[in-house]
């Protein structure tokens, strides 16, 4: 049965392809949003208040003249950047003891699943406005905690592939042989694992992205007049009978952005595959009498 | 519950390259907790092959992981080489199994083969956690391995799924053989294999034994196939070593009623067998023939595990009986091994007769069975 | 490992392994083709093609079993066996397609039967038993609801007959406390206590006919014995008819009363079970008599068969055994082989073996 794994499978949803494409506008926008943006972020305009998406302005003005195009553009890479800079720190924290608990003991799993679950009964944005107001208000700092908060799911689903693929009969095998922990999880057990991790990295961006523009909404983090997709989104609010079309704007990039990195989680998880061979169906014993290689794919469906 | 200690099977002088002693096994915990192993005596020479028979629950897979160190007996020891390999933990039992003395095949090569490696690194993961790191030393072994099974290197690229059924099993056994074993277990090898493929492996397994002097242990459910390749057989039932002794002589004269239904059981071309299975095994209208306190103790947990199937079991099979000698280097675990056959000889005779009567009468005489 | 009886001319030679059984006696004549008009279940001709018609992987297949018959079908996994008594049972998998042939049950035919004609036969007329029991039965339900949720459904009976029936059908198949086994769900009961559960929903209907595919291959050794027992015992007390699936010739030759033997979707050889095993005539019925275990319990050379079955559905003129036999000759190779009858109602599609069977009539009269 041709199990299909890896990048070049995925690409073959359309729902993939799509995704792919905005993710990769968007980052090229972190890289260089600053210079490609057509006009200053910050000039201020005050002859060209609220004025709709036109010739000058592709996507209009704010309520301080500014471009909204160029600000978008230039606020992707702080928001971006410190969605994976939260996403880093989950990562880290949560996927390595993920896979270590596993291979530790009774006890620490214990430990390590209770820690997981008082972590996952905190709420984000407190700890976020305690950070700053400890730590000075800074988007860096403001998303330390977030990803401390992103760690108990890296740490849960890791944890469940990982026992998954620990109870397989060939580390068995390779622990007969005098295979240490370490052996099993670098030979056998990583590289089954890195697809889930991907998986929900990806998720985890996204859920980040949101947290991030959330925080900016309300202003966590912020430091004006720098432009960030929530804050944008803030001050289209507050000015929303002068400007009723204005929230959509950051709003549809915000939601945009959020969905492709969904749907490419979705589609990487998909397109996985069976983990292991024995996970097809079929009759238990399955007799073949060829010495030589036979064309099980076809047999199967005949016998 | 100790059993008393059973007459040596091996002479002094043969020091037994692995010996089993009073094992006990319990697995779960809590209420959950079952004796899958009691008391069980086992010993194994350097060069035998030892077919070790059991059905579902008789323990034979819980013996084979014990004896491997994945689970740890209650009670009892393992002695591999000399040392007491139960007793070891961790880094200890890590390099014991470094060594690659002792190996285990696994009956499903889909499960215990990762799908993720070639048959290279595959074959070669025990080489390399032996600690060797020249990289053509490594291959060198693992074509060498490949060879004594029969395989060429043309597999090595290859995952467990782009070869057969028949070739994942012996790569499964190219690997045991890479450390250069002194005794391999083999956890029912050929199960999932047709007739013919099953025979070429066993056929390989003796080969084996002849030219690298290995000792084997094959564990089966299946006594026809040990039969053609076995020297000795050891009959397991429910935890406890019910039969052992030398395959021919097993066969031509079974000490255990156990041993005799299993032979009876075997489908066969001809059909010739003297017993069959229904006369070796009690049935529910002869059981109510009981008196109750008779069967109540046959029942009890105290009872020859044997006894609530047995079709000869008496006031004496309300113990259960220890694993004593009957023959040389044969041992039986029943207290009436020398008069059950002459029993059920006796009662066939009658049933035939009885038979013939009904027969005229058009009525089967079977009973029920659990 | 080679096959040194087809060597020999006289072919018509007892089994080695059967030498010392009292030879039959005499040769009758040459029986009639097999068809019969009493055939419960007959197929004729069958042509299965696979994967939406890629390639035929049962060819030409005819048999026939009569009522009360136990007929054995054995081959390896590929050679079709499982494929044709699923085309009987009308459960093909997707992309499997009736080519050409005829199946007919009580002289219905059954390839354009409508599926209420099939709700009609299953059960009431074929049952079937598979590999897995545990994999047929709902885990969360009692075994005991299962089998009276047949009864309701298919003969409408009450809840209390059902019920009644139900433990009266346990009772018939061996079960032991069949009222305390009513309730037990199916985790709690062993393989082979399952397999006589899923025989009791089979027969429940009282069918004519029981498809038995690779019924007790996955059984221990003992229980496969008691469940090839309670077989037989059907057919004495009802006159149950059983097509019988097995790889296993061993198990085959212990329980059928005849057997057909298949190799690469074809049929070599069939023919009386205890004629088949005395006097196999085709090379490949000898190599599996070679291989199976034949209830010897002795130290032997352990046998093989070399070479591999051709690929499902690979067009081979001729034979399609040929490149595997030590005997094949150029006629082996030049056209379609078909099967001739040598015997009584044995019949064997080899060119060698017809020979050879012609040349041992004939040095016998």
């Amino acid at each position: 049965m041709k199990r299909l794994i890896g990048p070049q499978s995925v690409l073959r949803l359309p729902s993939a392809r799509i995704a792919i494409v905005v993710l990769l506008g968007i980052a090229v926008l972190t890289a260089f949003g600053s210079t490609l943006a057509p006009q200053n972020p910050l000039t201020i305009n005050a002859n060209a208040l609220f004025q709709g998406p036109g010739a000058h302005h592709l996507l209009g003005t704010d309520y301080l003249g500014r471009d909204v195009l160029s600000r978008l553009m230039a606020g992707t890479r702080l928001s971006v950047l410190t969605a994976l800079e939260a996403v880093g720190i989950g990562l880290v924290l949560g996927t390595g003891p993920g896979i270590a608990t596993v291979f530790l003991g009774r006890w620490f799993d214990f430990a390590a699943n209770r820690v997981t679950d008082a972590l996952m009964t905190l709420p984000y944005i407190f700890f976020a406005v305690a950070v700053t107001a400890a730590l000075g208000n800074g988007l860096v700092q403001a998303m330390v905690p977030v990803g401390i908060l992103l760690a108990p799911f890296f740490f849960r689903i890791t944890r469940a592939a990982t026992l998954e693929h620990a109870r397989a009969q060939y580390v068995e095998a390779a622990e007969l042989m005098g295979a240490s922990k370490l052996h099993v999880v670098r030979v056998h057990v990583l590289r089954k694992v890195l697809p889930t991790i991907a998986v929900t990295t990806a998720s985890m961006t996204a859920a980040a992205l949101l947290a991030v523009s959330f925080l900016t909404f309300l202003g966590i983090g912020v430091q004006p007049p720098a432009p960030t997709w929530g804050g944008v989104l803030s001050s289209d609010l507050d000015y929303l009978a002068q400007a009723p079309w204005a929230p959509f704007i950051p709003g549809a990039l915000i939601a945009v952005t959020v969905g492709a990195l969904n749907a490419l989680a979705d589609a990487f998880r998909d397109r996985r595959g069976a983990g292991t061979l024995a996970a097809q169906p079929g009759p238990i014993i399955r007799t073949h009498s060829t010495l030589e290689p036979a064309d099980d794919d076809r047999q199967s469906q005949v016998a | 519950m100790t059993a008393p200690a059973p007459a040596p099977l091996i002479s002094p002088q043969d020091a037994p390259l692995l010996a089993v002693e009073s094992l006990d096994v319990i697995l779960g915990r809590g209420w959950r907790a079952t004796q899958v192993l009691s008391g069980v005596d086992l010993a194994i020479g350097p060069g035998e092959i030892v077919g070790l028979v059991g059905e579902t629950g008789s323990g034979k897979t819980t013996l084979a992981r014990t004896v491997a160190g994945l689970v740890s007996p209650a009670g009892g020891r393992v002695v591999f080489e000399g040392t007491t390999i139960s007793a070891l933990r961790r880094g200890a039992r890590r390099a014991e199994r470094r060594r690659g003395h002792l190996q285990l095949v696994f009956q499903d090569p889909l499960r215990s083969l990762d799908p993720d490696m070639t048959v290279a690194g595959i074959v070669g993961e025990g080489v390399r956690l032996q600690g060797e790191t020249d990289g053509s030393e490594i291959r060198r072994r693992v074509v060498a391995a490949l060879g004594q099974v029969g395989l060429d290197d043309s597999l090595l690229p290859r995952t467990p799924a782009q070869i057969s059924g028949g070739q994942r099993q012996r790569v499964a056994i190219a690997r045991a053989l890479a450390t250069e074993p002194r005794l391999l277990i083999c956890d029912e090898p050929v199960s999932a294999l047709d007739a013919s493929n099953r025979n070429y492996i066993l056929r390989l397994l003796d080969q084996l034994r002849t030219s690298l002097g290995l000792s084997i242990v094959i564990i089966s459910h299946d006594l026809s196939s040990l039969a053609g390749i076995a020297d000795r057989i050891v009959v397991l039932y429910r935890g406890r070593i019910v039969e052992d002794g030398p395959v021919d002589q097993v066969f031509a004269a079974p000490r255990h009623p156990y041993t005799a239904l299993l032979m009876a059981s075997a489908p066969s071309v001809r059909h010739d067998r003297e017993l069959s299975p229904q006369q070796l095994t009690r049935t529910v209208a002869e059981a109510v023939a009981l008196p109750e306190d008779l069967l109540a103790g046959l029942g009890g947990p105290d009872a020859c595990v044997f006894a609530p199937r047995c079709a000869f079991a008496a006031a004496p099979c309300a113990t259960q009986p220890p694993l004593v000698p009957a023959g040389e280097r044969r041992s039986v675990a029943c207290h009436r091994h020398d008069e059950w056959m002459t029993l059920a000889r006796e009662r066939a005779a009658a049933r035939t007769s009885d038979r013939n009567g009904d027969r005229s009468r058009g009525r089967t005489t079977e009973g029920q069975l659990a | 490992m080679t096959i040194d009886n087809l060597k020999s001319p006289d072919l018509a030679a007892p089994h080695p392994a059967t030498a010392d059984r009292p030879a039959t006696a005499g040769r009758p004549a040459t029986a009639p083709s097999a068809a019969s008009t009493t055939d419960l279940l007959r197929l004729d001709d069958l042509h299965i093609s696979v994967h939406h018609g890629a390639a035929t992987a049962v060819r030409g297949i005819s048999l026939g079993v009569r009522p009360g018959e136990i007929v054995g079908l054995v081959g390896e996994s590929g050679s079709g066996k499982t494929l044709t008594c699923r085309a009987a049972l009308g459960v093909l998998p997707d992309g499997c397609i009736i080519d050409r042939g005829s199946i007919t049950f009580a002289g219905r035919d059954l390839t354009t039967l409508s599926r209420r004609g099939w709700e009609d036969v299953h059960g009431s007329h074929m049952g079937a038993v598979f590999q897995d029991p545990a994999s047929y039965l709902n885990p969360s339900i009692t075994v005991g609801h299962q089998l009276a949720e047949v009864l309701r459904v298919k003969l409408g009976l009450s809840r209390r007959a059902a019920r009644q029936r139900s433990v009266e059908l346990f009772t018939a198949v061996g079960l032991h406390q069949p009222e305390h086994v009513f309730h037990q769900i199916p985790a709690e009961l062993s393989g082979g206590m399952l397999q006589r559960v899923m025989i009791a929903i089979a027969i429940s209907c009282d069918p004519e006919l029981l498809v038995a595919d690779e019924a007790t291959t996955a059984l221990d050794v003992t229980i496969q014995a008691e469940v090839i027992e309670l077989l037989r015992r059907l057919r004495a007390e009802r006159g149950l008819a059983v097509l019988f699936v097995s790889h296993d010739l061993a198990v085959v030759a212990e329980l059928c009363d005849r057997v057909v033997v298949f190799y690469a979707g074809e049929v070599v050889e069939s023919g009386p079970a205890a004629e088949i095993i005395e006097r196999p005539r085709h090379p490949y019925t000898q190599a599996l008599l070679r291989v199976a275990s034949v209830g010897d319990f002795r130290r032997r050379e352990l046998e093989v068969i070399s070479g591999q079955p051709p690929q499902v559905g690979e067009d081979i003129t001729g034979c399609r055994f040929a490149a595997r036999c030590p005997a094949a000759a150029d006629a082996c190779r030049s056209g379609p082989i078909a099967p001739v009858t040598v015997d009584a109602q044995h019949e064997v599609r080899c060119v060698r073996a017809q020979e050879a069977w012609a040349a041992g009539e004939l040095a016998a009269r």
